[in-house]
């Protein structure tokens, strides 16, 4: 079987853009992609957009302002897990041998303030109980009261990401931010305040992914899982109006990262990075437990511990994570990508995880969808 | 405005119908017939073995808080009272459920926290609507 080679990764920066479409960023984007592989876009065998907002057809526009080489084209929408999929789903096509050439976009655009979704039906918008983050609360209140995790672990995985995007000019947020300032910050949807919440936002990343054995030194996307919730969720994600007591099947992170890990035969042992779903700062604890980063339970001692800090064992979103880029939920999962693609190739500059080798992306979607990648710079190991 | 109901009056509206019971108040679930498998809302189709005869069955109008948040702006579609809180409450029919928690202070609230059901009255686009809360009893 032959390689997926990530050949090029390119990033519309995340923010606000006043009077700039998701599909002319994702048109950037692309662009940055192709001459970041060398490739021109007629070379393109197929083509996946992510996203959740930009409408009908969005991955049709940037094809068309590319040139309209008829080339098949899928608009994936998984909510804020929609980049993962595209590039799956990417991965899947080269793996067939239908393509040689599969560049994943994704893009969005978002107003401020609580995200609308559709997900939630009339009633439940009424009743006041269409909020994201409500789920988030209720996962990491409970995780707090099980295992002893505390506001200011919560405080120190803010800090801890703003931190690492004082280097990244990409994101949204470029300033370090003490634990004590999010401490004061104000209570949304308690225990979470809003500098431990991530900003819903702008912006595109895209990917040009090839089927061919992988130069020494060339990203190769080795491993990929797409998960779902089941019945008995843990509370979270999937945003349930009810669920059984007395049964507790895995978490979808859990499940997605041990196919994953499973198709790429790595282990957690074997990061050296991960960019993961740091929506809200118990996200981001939660996940580092569900991904084997730590054990059950650990996710608040391992922030603290500094372990996943720059500089520490493991580094946990040395771009500085949605919290400091902000989540434009149909790029983020690519700009996950961006950012180990470059970091595997040692392009980071002073956010650069040393010698870094193996590499995961992790992005969870409303419905209880979990989308995780595993990269490996080629040559690594003998 | 929240606030309870005490006298439902007949032609109150639902938020959704089906799911409650406003005489004496509880909350209405689906239990498939064949399998006994409890949801809320109710579906058509019974997700646990695909049974088709799914009954209406009132739930515990007594439980405890399993978590909750408070809730300090308001989301897409509320015209509620903000802050308010939401909570998981689980029951002794073997279900969680979401649902508005209300209490004299919500600061003080904590998981664990006994709560009974009544029902609540919420703005809607053509004037208040049916709803539903646990509150605390401790």
């Amino acid at each position: 079987m032959s390689d997926v080679v990530v050949a090029g990764v390119g990033m519309h920066p995340f923010g606000r853009f006043e009077g700039k479409s998701a599909i002319e960023m994702g048109v950037e984007a692309a662009r940055e992609a192709l001459a970041d592989a060398g490739a021109r876009w007629p070379e393109v065998d197929a083509l996946y957009c992510g996203h959740m907002y930009a409408g009908t057809g969005a991955g049709h526009k940037i094809a068309a302002a590319l040139g309209a080489t008829g080339i098949p084209i899928v608009n994936v929408e998984n909510a804020c897990s929609s980049g993962g999929a595209a590039v799956q789903s990417a991965r899947q096509a080269l793996l067939s041998g239908e393509y040689r050439n599969v560049l994943a976009v994704g893009i969005e655009k978002m107003p401020r303030g609580f995200m609308d979704m559709d997900y939630f039906e009339p009633w439940r918008q009424r009743i006041g109980h269409a909020v994201n983050p409500l789920q988030f609360a209720f996962a990491i209140r409970r995780h707090m009261y099980e295992h002893g995790t505390t506001e200011r672990q919560l405080a120190l995985v803010a800090e801890k990401n703003h931190a690492h995007s004082v280097h990244n000019p990409k994101a949204m947020y470029r300033r370090e931010i003490p634990a004590e300032e999010v401490l004061e910050s104000r209570q949304v949807v308690d225990p979470l305040r809003l500098l431990m919440l991530c900003t819903p936002n702008e912006g595109a990343a895209a990917a040009l992914l090839q089927a061919r054995p992988a130069r020494r030194g060339e990203v190769r996307l080795v491993g990929h899982g797409l998960r779902t919730a089941q019945r008995a969720q843990p509370i979270g994600e999937h945003m349930p109006t009810d669920s059984p007591v007395g049964v507790e099947y895995e978490s979808v992170t859990r499940r997605a990262a041990t196919q994953a890990y499973e198709n790429a035969g790595l282990g957690p042992e074997d990061l050296d990075l991960v960019e993961l779903q740091d929506t809200d700062a118990g996200t981001e604890i939660i996940s580092t437990e569900e991904l084997g980063l730590c054990a059950p339970g650990q996710g608040g001692a391992l922030v603290e511990s500094g372990a996943t800090r720059l500089g520490g064992r493991l580094p946990v979103n040395p771009s500085g994570g949605l919290l400091s880029k902000g989540e434009p939920v149909g790029a983020s999962g690519l700009g996950q990508v961006y950012e180990v693609a470059n970091q595997l190739r040692g392009r980071c500059g002073p956010r650069q995880v040393e010698g870094a080798r193996v590499g995961l992306t992790h992005a969870l979607g409303a419905g209880g969808n979990c989308s995780v990648l595993v990269f490996e710079a080629a040559g690594s190991k003998p | 405005m929240n606030s309870a109901l005490t006298e439902p009056g007949a032609t109150a509206t639902p938020v959704l119908s089906g799911i409650l019971r406003l005489d004496p108040p509880a909350l209405l679930a689906g239990r498939c017939s064949a399998c006994g498998d409890l949801r809320f809302p109710a579906m058509t189709l019974c997700a646990g073995c695909g049974g088709e005869l799914i009954e209406s069955v009132a739930l515990s109008t007594e439980g405890t808080l399993y978590t909750f948040s408070i809730v300090r702006m308001a989301p897409p579609g509320y015209e509620g009272e903000v802050p308010y809180a939401v909570g998981v409450v689980e029951l002794p029919d073997g279900i969680r459920v979401e649902a508005t928690i209300v209490a004299a202070d919500l600061e003080a609230l904590a998981i664990g926290d006994p709560v009974g059901f009544e029902l609540l009255s919420v703005p809607g686009p053509e004037g208040p609507l049916v709803s539903f809360a646990y509150r605390r009893t401790a």
